[in-house]
């Protein structure tokens, strides 16, 4: 199914969860999803676990902590 | 004369008290506390029934409703015996009103979840499902419950995926026809004739609950839950107000209502975080601990005859009651998600968690054997050997002689490379699946199970296990 993280298309397995779209998403950034460090919200600007459900063409969005 | 004049003046205060209180019984205060997706998540129960209790001493109808998936998601209450008592054991002694069937209520399978129906001094609530085919007594689509003289609906419905199930194993819940939730809702328009206020208690993710709202906006509010949403300020949609409060227990949504002349006058909702409540049930807390005390975890489920030494043994374990457990052609385990480096003797509950700690759920893909290939060699560790283990088959890894990589094969059980002209079915940890970078035209489904259940079944099954740690993979290096 295809999901968007920060209106990009992430293609990932049915069922899956935020976390999984996450990993998918920085993997091909070659990147590392590290939850601690990432804020997850959705198109209306709630908070969204990182262990939430996915529905096809979700939009989520990531805010991330840096100390660079 | 005076007595007269005392007459008229208690017939004046007796007209006045009538009259005030015909105004005050008009007006009826409501509290509305909901969870969802607790995910058997414990913890925060005494924080949450404290918060409850309170505003039971100074409101008269207070609710405490949840929006399904309660069960799956610790280990403690997944393997207690029987799976997800101590949860209901809980909810009923918070006192909790009602419950909406979330797809994990069906990851036990339906007879237990039927036993803990039985156990709750609370409904269970679902309409978009028909259990005649598969023996499961028919859950009540709705339930109106009574707040002096108001009442309120409340509305079920789950979410369905691809496959038109709940997401949870098929096999769970074979036999049960269920109906899309955004069709199922329209038919229930009528609950407006019959309910002062009508609420969607619902487990199909915030984005189909907006849908909802602007497709019923009879509809007065919507309790959501499944895609772990916080509304940090829950807002209205086409005038429903939808709200949602998380996951694992860590908020509580409360929703303010009152009614006036039978009509909804005001609503506000908020989230309460449980670590902001500055009190606890010491009751709960003590049933809590006396459930963390329980042995369930240390229950030995079978016993190696062999050790398994390294985690090439561990993995070839794992992924043979993967591929046994999927009917697989071929399934794979990345060494880095096994957390231990042995294992012998007998093993309980709490050495699978040990092992398999990350909650991963088994993703099976339909791969050709290209595409095999490109798991395999994405897996590759710098010094070229693979960094996942295979049940199924058997890797070579080619490389030159001066170690550039020169390609992979993979042969079956028979010793037979695998060829293209055909799909195989791979299971594999969904880790694998979302943060391997490989060629695929299939994103493969969750089998709707967490890898460390399936170890836990196959190990329960085999009990006695004879199982000997095979080679599986070797690198083939070109001579000069």
């Amino acid at each position: 199914m295809r999901v968007y993280v920060n209106d990009k298309p992430v293609e990932i397995f049915e069922g899956a969860r935020i976390c999984d779209a996450l990993n998918k998403y920085f993997s091909e950034r070659f990147r590392v999803f590290d939850r601690r460090l990432i804020r997850i919200f959705d198109s209306h600007g709630n908070i969204i676990f990182h262990d939430g459900s996915l529905s096809e063409y979700d939009r989520i969005f990531i805010t991330e902590m840096t100390n660079l | 004369m005076v007595r007269i004049y005392r007459r008229l003046v208690f017939a004046v205060i007796v007209t006045i008290a009538i009259f005030l209180s015909g105004c005050v019984e008009q007006e009826t205060h409501i509290v509305i506390f909901h969870t969802n997706d607790s995910h058997a998540q414990i913890d925060n129960f005494p924080a949450l029934s404290y918060l409850v209790n309170k505003e039971r001493e100074t409101t008269d109808h207070v609710f405490l409703v949840s929006a399904g998936d309660i069960f799956s998601g610790n280990p403690l209450v997944d393997n207690y015996d029987p799976p997800g008592y101590p949860v209901i054991d809980l909810m009923n002694r918070i006192g909790y009103d009602l419950h909406t069937i979330g797809n994990h209520e069906f990851d036990y399978g339906i007879n237990v979840l039927e036993d803990r129906m039985r156990q709750a001094d609370f409904p269970f609530i679902l309409a978009n499902l028909d259990t005649q085919s598969s023996g499961m007594a028919q859950p009540e689509p709705f339930q109106i419950i009574n707040a002096g003289r108001n009442k309120i609906a409340f509305l079920g419905l789950v979410q369905l995926n691809r496959q038109g199930i709940p997401s949870t194993h098929p096999d769970k819940v074979k036999g049960i026809d269920f109906f899309q939730p955004l069709e199922t809702v329209s038919k229930y328009e009528f609950l407006t004739d019959q309910a002062d206020v009508v609420i969607g208690l619902t487990h199909h993710g915030f984005v189909s609950d907006t849908l909802m709202a602007w497709q019923n906006p009879w509809l007065d509010i919507i309790i959501g839950g499944h895609s772990h949403t916080l509304t940090i300020e829950p807002r209205a949609y086409n005038d429903v107000l939808v709200s949602h409060a998380g996951a694992n227990l860590m908020y509580a949504g409360k929703i303010t209502l009152v009614i006036r002349e039978g009509e909804l006058a005001e609503r506000r909702a908020e989230m309460i975080s449980m670590e902001s409540v500055n009190g606890k049930d010491l009751q709960i807390s003590e049933l809590i601990d006396r459930y963390k005390d329980n042995p369930a975890l240390n229950r030995v489920i079978g016993k190696l005859l062999n050790p398994l030494e390294d985690k090439q043994a561990l993995g070839g374990f794992i992924t043979d009651a993967y591929r046994e457990y999927g009917e697989l052609d071929l399934a794979f385990q990345n060494y880095g998600g096994i957390r231990v480096d042995r294992m012998e003797g007998e093993v309980s509950i709490k050495d699978i968690f040990e092992m398999d700690p990350f909650g991963n759920e088994l993703v099976v893909m339909n791969l050709t054997y290209n595409e095999i290939k490109s798991l395999i060699g994405n897996s590759l560790s710098s010094r070229k050997s693979p960094s996942v283990q295979i049940s199924g088959g058997f890797i070579e890894v080619h490389l030159t002689s001066d170690d550039y990589l020169q390609g992979i094969k993979v042969f079956d059980s028979a010793n037979v490379e695998l060829t293209n002209d055909r799909k195989f079915l791979v299971g594999m940890p969904s880790y694998i699946a979302s943060a391997f970078d490989f060629d695929r035209e299939d994103q493969g489904t969750t089998m709707g199970i967490i890898t460390a259940q399936v170890m836990i079944e196959h190990i329960s099954k085999l009990h006695v296990i004879d199982f000997t740690a095979n080679i599986r993979s070797r690198i083939v290096r070109a001579e000069n």
